[in-house]
């Protein structure tokens, strides 16, 4: 290539290369990696795999704020985090002091449900190292999978104009296992789910788990009450209906918008 | 890594393998939905590769009741019932520097499966195409040696396809040192279309490219498909009452809806 004061240099034009395979790739194409507690180590290596009779995801902090207020409580046990785009794997324990991390806790009230929370954001690059270590160690054949995520309505498409729709509402997904619920209806072409809820789904439907996703789709960026309360017609699946609901959610929900608003500063 | 679904076999060895590139306008992509949808084929199997990017739907070619899924993935394998076509067909884009990984792994899975011929659908930026690309019809073919002997004649001669000019530089660097790179395949924009074909070189493979820019690239898919069909015969050529050939009717897929967003609020027009 000449350069503007005339000297050539050994290199290709940008604007018409086709490779662009070579460039430095960010932090959080690396891989996820989980980690357990002591305890399910050692479980891990005397049974091979953890089994569980639901397992719920929360994907992004709209559902956790709902397992937060409606299923947590104190009382759960840590079982293990995944921790995502962090460089150096082998330095990893669930004692580093790294907040990447989604964690996956036994319910106490019911311990054959496990709940999973991914506090930020698992990228969808990443998103496939990280279902691979969280199923290589849970046994989930016969095991109830239930994704949570949350999308803005002004990414849904559909024939009926958006003015005309109540938000937040939910939509759901199911892999070729699971029996459609009638909760609510399914999410119809051409709207499609992508990143860490499509990857949990794609590896249950090849993998012939029993898969189900559920979307709000909710019309504010800050989220608030009514939209982390649309999940509630997913407590009334068969698989849950035995589970007792916090008595405090309500209270413990007004509590995460406090918490959540006061970290918003923008309008103050 | 490839999963069958139960109850198919992959003896695919009289088959013809359509596969499409992530290119420019997603062209390849369009026109094997086109043909999937108007051949109404069989999902025989899924391709599940880190390289790929995630993205799950509702069914694409049916319109399901509100209470039914049928789940689609980010890449899948179509196929008829006589097995003598089979289709790939992905739907999300491959990972930043992971071209590389998936199109070996690929090109090995198309070498295992003993397909009879490779159909490699793409498209490429019409913006650097030369004088002689710029009037005429804008598909281009390349062909590995083993198609050349074959079909040769028929797409050059009979279907007047024209084979891709062959580049001897892109940029004013390698002009000067032009003779490295004199029977270069140049189709920028058109995914690792050219990966597979030097990964499957020995193999009967066919590049079909179109030139086209980013918008709506129903008419080019279209083209495509139909340029495909005066080969392969997938659908019926039909003919209007004087005779003359008419394009052929491909069905649109479910999924092809709403292209311009959602329905509005008529009474805005009032």
């Amino acid at each position: 290539m000449a350069t503007f004061f005339g000297e050539i240099l050994p290199v290709s034009s940008r604007a018409v290369e086709e490779e662009d395979d070579d460039d430095d790739l960010p932090l959080y194409y690396s891989n996820s990696k989980v980690c357990w507690t002591d305890d399910v180590r050692d479980q891990l290596n005397k049974n091979g795999k953890l089994t569980c009779s639901v397992l719920m995801i929360a994907t992004d902090n709209v559902s956790c704020a709902f397992l937060e207020a409606y299923l947590r409580s104190d009382d759960d046990t840590l079982l293990g985090g995944v921790f995502c785009g962090v460089g150096d794997e082998e330095q990893l324990s669930l004692q580093s002091k790294i907040t990447k991390i989604s964690s996956i806790y036994r319910v106490a009230k019911c311990p054959s449900i496990f709940v999973c929370q991914c506090q930020t954001t698992v990228h969808p690059e990443q998103s496939f190292s990280w279902v691979q270590q969280i199923f290589s160690n849970l046994d989930c054949t016969n095991c109830d999978i239930i994704v949570l995520s949350s999308a803005l309505t002004c990414d849904y498409k559909s024939d009926v104009p958006l003015s005309e729709i109540k938000t937040p509402f939910l939509k759901a997904l199911y892999t070729d296992q699971r029996k459609p619920s009638c909760i609510c209806s399914t999410l119809e072409q051409p709207n499609i789910v992508s990143s860490l809820p499509a990857q949990i789904l794609a590896y249950s439907q090849i993998n012939e788990l029993k898969s189900s996703l559920f979307v709000c789709y909710t019309d504010v960026i800050h989220f608030d009450i009514p939209t982390v309360k649309a999940y509630l017609p997913v407590l009334k699946l068969p698989t849950l209906k035995n589970l007792q609901i916090n008595p405090d959610a309500e209270k413990k929900l007004t509590q995460i918008m406090k918490r959540n608003n006061d970290s918003s500063s923008l309008y103050l | 890594m490839f999963k069958l679904i139960n109850g198919y076999s992959q003896n695919w060895e009289n088959a013809s393998l359509i596969i499409p590139c992530v290119s420019v306008g997603n062209v390849g992509q369009l026109a094997v939905d086109l043909i999937i949808s108007t051949l109404d084929l069989q999902k025989v199997g899924y391709i599940y590769h880190s390289a790929i990017l995630p993205i799950v739907g509702n069914d694409p070619y049916h319109k399901l009741p509100s209470n039914q899924c049928s789940l689609t993935t980010g890449c899948e394998v179509f196929s008829n019932k006589s097995s003598t076509i089979v289709v790939v067909q992905q739907r999300a884009p491959i990972v930043k520097g992971k071209k590389e990984i998936y199109s070996t792994w690929l090109s090995d899975w198309i070498k295992e499966s003993k397909f009879k011929q490779v159909i490699i659908l793409t498209s490429s930026f019409s913006h650097e195409r030369i004088d002689q690309q710029i009037y005429g019809p804008q598909l281009r073919i390349v062909m590995s040696s083993s198609m050349e002997e074959q079909n040769s004649e028929m797409f050059l001669q009979k279907l007047k396809w024209l084979a891709l000019e062959k580049r001897s530089c892109v940029s004013p660097y390698e002009m000067e040192n032009s003779d490295s790179n004199k029977d270069m395949i140049y189709l920028p924009g058109s995914g690792i279309a050219k990966h597979i074909f030097n990964k499957c070189k020995e193999l009967p493979v066919l590049i079909m490219s179109l030139f086209c820019a980013e918008g709506d690239n129903i008419p080019e898919a279209v083209s495509l498909s139909n340029h495909l069909n005066t080969w392969l015969q997938l659908v019926e050529p039909q003919a209007d009452k004087s005779g003359s050939p008419l394009p052929c009717a491909w069905k649109i897929p479910e999924s092809w809806k709403l292209i311009y967003g959602s329905g509005f609020d008529q009474t805005l027009f009032h």
